[in-house]
């Protein structure tokens, strides 16, 4: 059975192309959610989204929504939301603060933690009916590094320090960048498109549309010069690849390392106050070098860190042809507010549904969406190969830009998720 | 002016800028701003903490100007072609606020139609305008769309 199975998921992936079914295809979609999002490690929140106890978020782990809740004592749980009686969603709310979730059906009671507290005419309910045994559901596994909650429905499995592996080393780069070593999330920018989920992280790991898909943003702000919009988040000319370079590794992860060849918010030279805090507690070098470090972190499946605009973005697909992406532009803790300013500004630019960059990628992953749909073309392309790549000291495949190695990961990571039973 | 003259004319004036923008007089638009002008809209909420909620547009008038000019460059993917885009514009109300300024609330719908994908913005739209040289000019607008709480996808000129 297994093997028929890989074969039938073998059969759409190849080292340098993936078939249109990956993208058009309702069951492959479920077995997208069953064996991809039902079993690995998928990114929920980062803990700074609940900073005190009773703080919660809800969302969804393959579909099933879930809420990420800061008990009385500081502990983060990941909980299914759903009734234990009959199955009402506890809490509605995106976010808040809750000192118990009460179902609205009958007025169960769970605490913070997924305790069950309460239960009106619990005499009704039989004598051998006990409080504890009717918590709400925890996901199986729940674990976090930087700050960043991850949570797995497969009861085994890698241990999310395997899973991470050398993504641990970018996380710490995206943290290390705030003085005190901690972001914090502001409120979510939120956007969808008509297209599949898989668009959005082969899109932050791909260059090569940029000149293209936004030409209209950076010609106009080149146009324009340092005193447009390029004060709050410059961006050199993009015709550096040779300086830059690509990294594929572990479980389907990636970087683009832009290498210094974009200007950043946080410049040494452009906000003094933030370049001494940073110095202060890191040494010359190494402030210089996460003040200058600008990366696009894909981690498989579904969270990307920007340590350019300071973001973090979280891929929720909705159906095989609808997706909903949440970024959270973060504050660097210790920093001036003027720099937080900046930075939040910048993601907003960006990423906004009414700004200036990411809507002209939405219209490319609708127009692919509708090209998919014909039968006679079958086969999407990841055949480009960056100059010199080769194995470096960290076990990651690097190359130059341009390239499409680290989507050619992606789907070898897809495989072998899919493969398993 | 008048009471009712004052209410006619901060009402022309919204009619006036909703019509630049639908038919896409974009120049003629961000011409109506002032030098020191501030166009924005709330990610979340009504307020817009720029640290916490953050906005989907935070514009003085060099970023609108640099928003005019991507619109219309002819690689601007979402502009092949243009959506298209009609203002309803309800319940205006007009105070006075500081130094000879009005402050004009009113509630709008913007209908955006393109490639066979029709959406509506409704929201809460707040103008503040001062007076140049005889005419109004925006100082201020802000949008607080009912929509904020959701995912949206290629907000128009709002
Ligand atoms: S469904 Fe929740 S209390 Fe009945
Ligand atoms: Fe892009």
């Amino acid at each position: 059975m297994a093997i028929a199975t890989r074969s039938a998921f073998g059969a759409l992936v190849n080292e340098d192309a993936v078939h249109r079914r990956l993208y058009t295809d309702s069951n492959i979609f479920a077995e997208e959610m069953r064996r991809i999002f039902g079993r690995t490690w998928v990114f929920i929140g980062h803990e700074s989204e609940v900073p005190n106890p009773g703080d919660f978020k809800t969302g969804d782990l393959a579909g099933q929504p879930t809420i990420m809740v800061r008990h009385a004592n500081g502990e983060i749980h990941v909980l299914f939301n759903r009734c234990r009686h009959r199955g009402a969603m506890v809490c509605a709310h995106a976010t808040g603060n809750a000192s118990y979730f009460q179902c609205p059906y009958h007025a169960w009671v769970y605490k913070t933690n997924g305790d069950l507290a309460l239960v009106p005419n619990v005499e009704l309910f039989g004598s051998d009916f006990q409080l504890a045994d009717w918590g709400l559901v925890h996901v199986p596994r729940v674990d976090s590094y930087g700050g960043f909650v991850f949570a797995s429905l497969s009861p085994e499995g890698i241990s999310l320090d395997e899973h991470l592996g050398r993504a641990k080393h970018y996380i710490d780069v995206m943290v290390g960048r705030a003085p005190f070593g901690a972001i914090q999330a502001t409120q979510a920018l939120r956007y969808e498109y008509p297209g599949n989920w898989k668009f959005q992280i082969e899109n932050m790991s791909d260059n090569y549309h940029a000149t293209y898909v936004h030409a209209s943003a950076f010609g106009v702000r080149a146009d324009m010069g340092q005193n447009g919009a390029a004060h709050v988040f410059g961006n050199a000319p993009n015709n550096q690849e040779q300086a830059r370079i690509e990294r594929s590794f572990g479980h389907g992860h990636g970087v683009l390392d832009y290498q210094g060849t974009r200007l950043l918010v946080t410049e040494p030279d452009r906000y003094p106050a933030y370049f001494a805090a940073l110095r202060e507690r890191r040494g010359e070098a190494r402030a210089r070098e996460l003040a200058r470090t600008d990366l696009h972190v894909m981690i498989y499946p579904n969270l990307i860190l920007h340590t350019n605009y300071n973001h973090y973005r979280v891929i929720r697909p909705l159906a095989v042809d609808h997706t909903e992406i949440n970024t959270y532009p973060c504050r660097l803790v210790g920093a001036p507010d003027e720099v937080n300013e900046a930075l939040v500004a910048a993601s907003a630019l960006h990423v906004s549904p009414a700004g200036r960059v990411q809507v002209d990628d939405l219209e490319a992953f609708s127009r692919v969406q509708r090209g998919l749909a014909v039968e006679a073309a079958e086969w999407v392309l990841f055949k480009m190969r960056g100059v010199d790549e080769h194995v470096n000291e960290y076990g990651e495949l690097e190359c130059r830009f341009l390239s499409e190695m680290i989507p050619r990961g992606y789907y070898r990571e897809w495989l072998r998720l899919m493969s398993q039973e | 002016m008048s009471r009712e003259s004052l209410q006619h004319d901060v009402e022309q004036f919204l009619f006036h800028e909703a019509e630049l923008i639908d038919h896409r007089r974009l120049d003629e638009w961000a011409d109506l701003f002032t030098d020191d002008a501030l166009y924005s809209a709330p990610n979340a909420g009504e307020e817009g903490d720029p640290l916490h909620e953050g906005f989907i547009i935070y514009e003085d008038r060099r970023g609108i100007t640099e928003r005019v000019r991507r619109l219309q460059h002819p690689a601007a993917l979402t502009q092949v072609p243009p959506p298209r885009t009609r203002h309803m514009i309800a319940n205006v109300v007009a105070r006075d606020g500081d130094n000879g300024d009005r402050v004009v609330t009113s509630n709008q719908v913007v209908y955006f139609a393109r490639q066979g994908r029709e959406v509506q913005y409704p929201g809460s739209w707040e103008h503040v305008l001062t007076r140049v040289e005889d005419q109004w000019r925006i100082k201020r607008k802000k949008i607080v769309l009912l929509t904020n709480d959701r995912a949206m996808s290629q907000v128009p000129v709002l």
